[in-house]
């Protein structure tokens, strides 16, 4: 049994990505200390730029793996399962730390703060405006997620195609609505510890819905190119399982980030 | 034009043959009739070349892989030859370039600042000096560098 298990997985073959990717990250943050010292972000943009070309390629190659060349068998797919499983539970954690540096701030607040939360001088946004509608907007685009799961479970490709672009379009939406906020806040990120942690968590929780929004775009795609079949459709479950997991982090900073007083 | 009864509405709409109101969906072998519904004004014959209706195209993968399978010794991000090779020296080459200008930034970053004296805040760098020229001269002012986020208020926290 071992031995069968054995055949069945395979080794990919000698890719750029990794070095390529890692050269990205490199850049990017390098560029990013260098844009502050000497106001010129073309190191960054750089970075950018190669993390963009390592990003379709390596998943370009990936799609050749699996759908054209069948190396995705079920121990295989398992592999990218748990894969997938430990990668979101690391951004599980990667926001925990935002949010208790949130909570450490806000629960015991400092005479430099004015000894309450939110700070003396902070005039908070009201979490049933904006907040809520994006609220509204990320569970509904969790309703239109699984309605395209199942679409693609029972084959019915012209249902998953519209269900998965409401999807994105929904994406958008709150990505839209977001900047919108940022825009129209009346406090900034120098706006002292609540400032920092208001921006810095949703900031990572907002491009981790642009992120979302380009994995469903893949995904789009690929339903259009008939790549899913209804038992294997592994890259639209990892899709929805990360977008899921964004929901939640949303639905938490709903609760403690956006109210008027903390808990 | 196929039918189906939906049990959203409660009423007939329209439906690809597959998903007809035949509970297993038209019979592939069996030549699917669809008689021309002649209106006041004209309207379009759903052709019957095949029975099923292509949405968005048809379906490519089989010959993809077909294609993709072919054991030439070529990896997978070069085997679809001139645009793969293309995106991959493209890429290679930023990547160089982009690892040697990251190091040589850091080098000049890393350089002591000369203390600030008039003669030097009026000195400007030679203009054909490639690099200086990418990474801005050291006389611009940092106070009025934003993040971008509108400055309400700042509190001195």
């Amino acid at each position: 049994m071992a031995h069968q298990a054995h055949a069945m997985l395979y080794s990919v073959d000698p890719s750029p990505s990794p070095l390529t990717g890692a050269v990205a990250a490199l850049l990017m943050t390098s560029g990013l200390a260098i844009s502050m010292h000497f106001h010129t972000t073309t190191l960054m943009s750089l970075g950018l730029v190669l993390l963009l070309l390592t990003m379709y390629q390596s998943s370009r190659d990936i799609i050749r793996e699996g759908t054209f060349q069948g190396h995705h068998t079920p121990p295989v797919q398992k592999g990218l399962r748990y894969g997938m499983i430990l990668f979101i539970t690391s951004e599980v954690f990667f926001f925990l730390g935002f949010f208790s540096a949130f909570y450490h701030s806000s629960l015991a607040p400092t005479p430099e703060l004015g000894g309450c939360s939110p700070p003396t001088g902070i005039t908070t946004l009201n979490p049933f405006e904006v907040p809520l509608l994006n609220t509204a907007v990320l569970l509904a685009s969790g309703v239109t997620v699984t309605s395209a799961h199942h679409s693609i479970m029972e084959g019915q490709r012209k249902q998953a195609i519209q269900s998965l672009t409401l999807t994105i379009l929904l994406g958008f939406y709150f990505t839209a609505l977001q900047a919108m906020e940022y825009y129209e806040a009346p406090f900034t990120i120098a706006d002292g510890v609540y400032g920092s942690t208001f921006f810095v968590a949703t900031g990572f929780h907002g491009l981790h819905v642009i992120i979302g929004s380009t994995f469903f775009a893949i995904c789009l795609l690929r339903q259009a190119q008939y790549h899913f079949t209804s038992d294997h459709h592994f890259g639209f479950e990892a899709a929805a399982s990360y977008s899921h997991s964004c929901l939640m982090s949303y639905d938490s900073s709903f609760t403690s980030l956006f109210t008027d007083e903390a808990s | 034009m196929y039918y189906k009864f939906s049990g959203f509405t409660q009423k007939l709409t329209g439906a690809a043959p597959t998903a007809a109101y035949n509970p297993q969906g038209l019979k592939q072998s069996l030549p699917a009739e669809s008689p021309t519904m002649i209106f006041a004004t004209p309207t379009k014959v759903v052709s019957e070349a095949g029975s099923t209706v292509e949405y968005l195209g048809a379906n490519k993968v089989p010959d993809l892989q077909k294609f993709f399978q072919t054991s030439d010794g070529i990896p997978v991000h070069l085997k679809r030859g001139y645009p793969d090779q293309l995106l991959y020296r493209t890429t290679m080459a930023l990547t160089v370039g982009g690892v040697i200008y990251c190091l040589v930034a850091l080098y000049i970053a890393a350089q002591p600042k000369k203390k600030p004296s008039l003669a030097l805040l009026n000195e400007k760098p030679p203009l054909f000096c490639s690099l200086p020229f990418l990474i801005a001269p050291p006389h611009t002012k940092h106070d009025t560098y934003t993040v971008g986020v509108k400055k309400y208020c700042t509190l001195y926290i």
